[in-house]
């Protein structure tokens, strides 16, 4: 993708909330979605992503532009994900839902990662109050699979 | 969590969007400074709108659209996430693939901790596809070979045709994947570990587990009648041995087995003869039970010819079990306690092909470790307190069904089994 026009090449994206973004076709194309979309010629002007908000968005275009940039060390980047994870769970859920539909795959693995790195060590009680599930189980039902677990309760943080 | 401590940042986004009756509004102005050349434009222009709609109506497009898209087929139990275009949609849900590619980064204790959280998540959990998806991303990591799983999946069509009309046989240490197929689990790691425990759960539905091993039993199926063995190093969990004896059929007495060692340090299967002390024939198509390194086939008459590959060739001896009529076998090492449990009637109807109606399942023997250590097999040399179960019957078209469990509650889901005989079970003194 090497542009030798001094132009740079801007697309415009329009997320949910109708508000539009122009950023430069190199940074959008690390969305495999927005890439498919661009190179079937179907988005010649405007793309719509009607799954996205633009506060979303914004974060995600934080780190595309930061991950088109090769001059960044592997360390660096690796500093930058995982500062860039360290935000709330409903935000991080968020990205997760736009990083699927766009189809960044970097950006899928750090989040999901940091999903996984806030259960470990917490009990079924906690995971189920944070991400606010409703325990389906009957006493018996959940009794049972505990029992057959027991060795996953081993060291699980007091709540 | 996710939606209500969302839902005050989306609505003020939503009111900001829809206060001037929506997307035509003019007086919305961008608010972001970026650093840098991202602009965003207020979208009052009617006919970037128009050009949309256009979009929306070209056939192609729609048809890529979509496919992008990945729409959230399978609604996850409660796990309500929102997003904030609540014009567009009221709330999007993590998909089901979304919830897998959180778990398949989670450590095995978590995963199996997150079965209690919902049923959904139990569900998931407990899926086969995602035991593979687990299985082949932390493949990488240290888990130990524990089990060798086999099921007719890898048994050519035509072998299983060749199968002899005979009376079902007893399958003790097999078990239904989430398919239903059946899988025999050949035999497991003696030490029983916490850790051990957890990876033989996690891969007892998993098939393939291992690639490797897999796939190698999988061409190996040209030889008509195969009796295979597993056992994998003391030291080492991550090797692994398989052994499988060739039968001839029809099968005559001899004192000469044929065998083919597979050794996962070298990758390839060796061919070697063994020579026992007198003639036997071994079972065709029985599994081969491992205990502390050797390997044990059954043969008929009651006999069991046994093999320990890490003492040489010379290493073969055969036992004869005190009873007759021995219809099934297995070997434990070390186990937890066993329950036998027998399945009584309650009418006098029966069918070999279909799930017997009307009868109840009743907890008929139930043995402590310490049985097992006075009962072990006197010629094990290396092991502490390993038993073969018997099963005796005095006629194959007797009524009864069983199935041992294993009160170790690790191994409960692998090890039950049904089978159609009286049951009577023999430990060697």
């Amino acid at each position: 993708m090497a542009t030798t026009t001094t132009e740079t090449k801007m697309l415009t994206l329009c997320t949910s909330d109708k508000q539009q973004f122009q950023i430069e076709e190199t940074i959008a194309l690390q969305a495999v979605t927005i890439r498919n979309m661009v190179e079937d010629e179907c988005a010649s002007n405007v793309i719509p992503l009607p799954n996205v908000n633009s506060k979303i968005m914004i974060q995600i275009i934080e780190y595309l532009k930061k991950h088109v940039d090769s001059s960044v060390s592997k360390e660096d980047m690796e500093k930058f994900d995982s500062a860039f994870v360290e935000k709330k769970l409903s935000e991080i859920f968020d990205i997760i839902l736009a990083a699927n539909y766009l189809n960044i795959k970097n950006l899928l693995d750090i989040c999901c990662q940091r999903v996984a790195d806030v259960m470990k060590n917490k009990s079924p009680e906690w995971v189920r109050r944070t991400f606010n599930i409703v325990n389906d189980f009957t006493a018996e039902e959940e009794a049972k699979i505990r029992k057959e677990h027991e060795w996953a309760f081993e060291g699980v943080d007091e709540d | 969590m996710a939606r209500n401590s969302a839902s005050p940042d989306h609505a003020s986004d939503n009111n900001a969007t829809n206060s001037g009756s929506g997307i035509d509004n003019p007086n919305i102005t961008a608010s972001i400074s970026n650093k840098d050349n991202t602009r965003m434009i207020v979208s009052s222009d009617r006919k970037l709108r128009t050009n949309r709609l256009h979009h929306h109506h070209d056939p192609s497009w729609s048809q890529k659209f979509l496919e992008s898209k990945r729409s959230p087929e399978f609604v996850v139990g409660h796990l309500s996430l929102s997003v904030a275009c609540k014009q567009n949609i009221d709330l999007l849900y993590l998909t089901r693939d979304l919830l897998v590619e959180i778990f398949i980064r989670l450590p095995q204790k978590e995963v199996f901790r997150s079965k209690c959280v919902s049923s959904t998540w139990n569900h998931i959990i407990s899926d086969s596809s995602f035991r593979r998806s687990y299985v082949s991303r932390n493949n990488n990591s240290s888990l130990p070979l524990v089990g060798f799983f086999h099921g007719p999946v890898c048994l050519r069509r035509d072998i299983l045709e060749d199968l002899p009309v005979s009376p079902p046989r007893l399958a003790f240490l097999s078990t239904c994947d989430q398919q239903g197929r059946a899988i025999q689990c050949y035999t497991f790691i003696q030490k029983v570990s916490s850790f051990v425990a957890v990876t033989i759960r996690l891969i007892s539905s998993a098939i393939p587990l291992r690639t490797s091993g897999y796939h190698y039993l999988n061409r190996a199926c040209d030889v008509k009648a195969l009796a295979v063995g597993f056992s994998c190093s003391e030291d080492d969990m991550m090797s692994f041995k398989v052994i499988r004896a060739s039968i001839r059929l029809p099968q005559i007495e001899d004192n000469k087995l044929q065998i083919e060692t597979f050794s996962s340090q070298t990758g390839k299967w060796k061919t070697s003869q063994l020579s026992f002390p007198s003639k036997f024939s071994l079972i065709p198509y029985e599994k081969c039970d491992v205990m502390g390194g050797i390997f044990y086939w059954r043969a008929k008459g009651d006999a069991v010819a046994a093999y320990d590959p890490g003492m040489g060739k010379n290493h073969v001896w055969l036992m004869r079990f005190p009873t007759t009529g021995l219809n099934g076998m297995c070997a434990l090492s070390d186990p937890d306690g066993i329950e036998v449990w027998v399945l009584k009637k309650k009418t006098s109807q029966y069918s070999l092909s279909s799930i017997i109606p009307r009868t109840e399942w009743v907890l008929t023997y139930a043995l402590n470790p310490e049985d097992f250590f006075v009962a072990g097999f006197r010629h094990q040399k290396r092991q502490t307190g390993g038993v073969f179960l018997s099963a005796t019957s005095s006629s194959w078209f007797s009524t009864t069904s069983f199935y041992v469990r294993f009160p170790s509650s690790r191994f409960t889901d692998c090890l039950s089994s049904t089978g159609y005989c009286d049951l009577q079970l023999q430990f060697r003194d």
